[in-house]
């Protein structure tokens, strides 16, 4: 895909119609999955990312067991058919990064120390990748986790903010990933107002950093309040007689 | 004061009510403000009488409490503790078996090979557990092995007035057996 002459036009508007603060459209849904025990779709725009959950489960091998937690293992993954060209199937440096980088956010919000002995595993599988998949998967493994039954002190929402043509933008799509100056993807865990993961590729000066901070966290609001109808509508979905 | 109404449903972290107004319950948490929030999701709920709010979880982590009857296979013996897999517990089958251990009774003199062996399906109670270490006990009358496996062909055991006997080769076993051994109907409804 080729640069564009202008990622931002005369009227404000980004390459794919939005404007600099507005998110892609969402889609979120609980339990997409039977086989395992918790599960989660999550769209933004393009970007397509399913998370399953399995466990607590016994941990192997023993010895990697920890007497006093949970271990949690997760593995991020792009399908090969989620970009334009073919991915090879193996795991890159980025999805072994990415996978770290999950893991370590998703360690801050869940209750490990009730499971000990035990592994909780976490799978993100891009489906497609339209830009914001680390977000995106951050996003839906926390749903899973949720799903499944684990105990957490809250989600975990995440959305990305970039600069583009000058401009701070919010969730940036694949071709202002691509071609913008920066981009800063950012986890929160909302009701504490903490940070559990931020990253920052590219250059900031430190207003716009604040400036991208706070448009990240008007982002993670709207995310947070769409993670939490999702998990509702699954409950309403069950009967009351199954709780 | 209350921030969510009893009987509503709840998501992880989402605040229940300030600690004064009631104490944190099952899968609740305490937040660094005094706020009680809800550590799955579930159904609030709570109790006036003893001041305690609780959530009821959706879909709960399968848990093994001290008390539980278990449902498990012998998986190995040693002089005088055996290690099993619980299948199931509190009559509900496990999606991801545990391992446990049977614990001897006190002043035990025969080895534990007497009294279980290897592949036999046994009811137990579960007696401990500390940091993820589940003992299990088979010495109360109803508790031992359900169901007996021939230490050489892998066979059923058939009871017989002296212990279990194998039916395809005739050997015989010494088993803490319980009083309605190889009594599937009965098994079944475990």
């Amino acid at each position: 895909m080729s640069r564009p002459s202008r990622l931002i036009d005369e009227n404000g508007k980004r390459v794919d119609g939005r404007r600099p603060d507005e998110l892609r459209p969402i889609k979120m849904e609980v339990g997409v999955l039977d086989k395992s025990d918790g599960s989660a779709y999550v769209e933004f725009g393009g970007t397509k990312v399913i998370a399953a959950v399995f466990g607590p489960r016994e941990a192997h091998p023993r010895h990697l067991a920890l007497p006093d937690r949970a271990i949690l293992n997760c593995r991020y993954h792009m399908t090969s058919f989620s970009v334009e060209e073919r991915k090879p199937l193996g795991m890159t440096r980025r999805e072994i990064e990415l996978s770290k980088v999950i893991r370590e956010a998703l360690e801050t919000v869940a209750f490990l120390e009730e499971f000990p002995r035990a592994a909780i595993d976490v799978y993100v599988e891009v489906v497609q990748a339209d830009g914001g998949t680390r977000t995106a998967g951050l996003t839906a493994a926390s749903l899973a986790l949720a799903d499944a039954g684990i105990p957490m002190a809250d989600l975990i929402a995440a959305v990305a903010v970039g600069k583009v043509d000058g401009q701070l933008v919010l969730d940036l799509c694949d071709l202002e990933d691509k071609y913008g100056e920066a981009d800063m993807p950012v986890a929160m865990a909302p009701r504490f107002n903490s940070i559990v993961m931020l990253q920052l590729n590219g250059r900031m000066t430190v207003e716009e950093f604040k400036k991208g901070l706070a448009l990240a966290k008007k982002g993670i609001e709207v995310i947070y309040r769409l993670q939490r109808e999702a998990l509702k509508k699954k409950f309403s979905e069950i009967s009351p007689e199954e709780v | 004061m209350v921030f969510v109404k009893d009987g509503e449903v709840v998501a992880p972290g989402e605040p229940l009510c300030i600690q004064e107004e009631f104490s944190p319950g099952d899968n609740t948490g305490l937040d660094g403000q005094g706020r009680v929030f809800a550590k799955v999701l579930g159904i609030a709920s709570y109790d006036k009488s003893k001041r305690v709010v609780s959530v009821k979880p959706l879909k709960p982590a399968q848990s093994i409490k001290v008390g539980d009857q278990v449902i498990a296979q012998v998986r190995s013996i040693q002089d005088k503790i055996a290690v099993v897999t619980i299948l199931s517990a509190g009559g509900r089958a496990l999606k991801h078996p545990k391992t446990a251990v049977i614990i001897p009774r006190k002043g035990m003199k025969e080895d534990m090979k007497d009294v279980v062996g290897v592949g036999d399906i046994i009811i137990a109670q579960v007696i401990t557990q500390f940091m993820g270490v589940i003992g299990v006990s088979i010495w109360r009358p109803n508790l031992g092995v359900v169901l007996g496996v021939c230490d050489k062909c892998s066979s059923i055991l058939n009871k017989a007035k002296m212990g279990l006997v194998c039916p395809k080769c005739g050997e015989k076993h010494k088993r803490k057996i319980v009083p309605f051994y190889g009594n599937m109907e009965r098994i079944a409804l475990m």
